[in-house]
């Protein structure tokens, strides 16, 4: 039996996200795989950029 | 700094564990295999607590690829640490890509660590291990707190499997004991009137 969505429907808004593409460089395309983690009272986030993380991570502060 | 296995280029889907005196961000990186194709293999760094200096990474696997035929023969990337009570083990859970064209094939798996993360052992020996990984998932005393708040896609599998679940009731005319005669698939000729 299928279950029902737990949230949604969404609406998407990237301007809540805070974070977008760089205007330039290795995050310039896209920004994907968010991992967030607190440290020290502070929470980041790590993402991935262009073609799938060809370039590598990098972590973003709150 | 060089990365384990003769990987070159990708750091992927990058998964921080928070530990004491480090941060450990685990990732997936790429090699070319004898074909020229793409293997994916988990790798880790680790930063200070100021993430401004990288202290080292991975010189070793951190979770051996499957063998032939298995669902992880081709990669695993990405994963989810989860610190383990008692400090004993990490659990995580590792997804597989393997490419046939664009095309990827996805499975789960939930390999420990008794070594503070530094490798993981995975429950799979054999091709179609992944469902016996899928069972270890199902173990409710393994689904607990952090890992059922994290790993939520892991929990559907493990309602998938939640072998506690009453089984669903078969619609009708297919109960072997009903009235209805059973339907076998057949190759060749069908009795008459069968």
């Amino acid at each position: 039996m299928r279950r029902p969505p737990i949230f949604g429907p969404w609406t998407r808004d990237d301007a809540r996200a805070g974070i977008a593409v760089s205007p330039d460089g290795w995050d310039s395309e896209t920004i994907s795989y968010p991992n967030v983690f607190e440290l020290d009272g502070s929470t980041y986030m790590y993402y991935q950029g262009n073609q799938v993380g060809k370039f590598g991570f990098w972590a973003w502060p709150d | 700094m060089a990365l384990p296995n003769g990987c070159v280029e990708f750091a992927q889907s990058p998964q921080a564990l928070v530990c004491a005196d480090f941060i450990r961000v685990y990732f997936s990186t790429r090699q070319r295999d004898a074909f020229g194709k793409y293997v994916s293999h988990v790798a880790f760094v680790d930063f200070d607590r100021q993430l401004s200096r990288m202290l080292g990474v991975s010189k070793h696997a951190v979770i051996e690829l499957g063998g032939l035929g298995c669902f992880d023969e081709h990669g695993i990337f990405p994963m989810s640490p989860v610190p383990g009570r008692r400090s004993r083990a990490r659990l995580y859970d590792g997804v597989e890509p393997q490419g046939f064209g664009t095309q990827s094939i996805h499975r789960s798996a939930w390999p420990t660590s008794t070594d503070d993360g530094r490798s993981f052992s995975e429950v799979r020996d054999r091709p179609g291990g992944y469902l016996l990984a899928a069972r270890a998932v199902s173990d409710r005393r393994r689904v607990r707190g952090v890992a059922r708040r994290h790993l939520s896609h892991v929990v559907h599998l493990r309602d998938r499997v939640d072998v506690r679940r009453p089984p669903a009731t078969p619609p009708s005319g297919c109960t072997r004991s009903g009235t209805q005669p059973r339907r076998t698939a057949s190759l060749g000729r069908r009795k008459a009137g069968s």
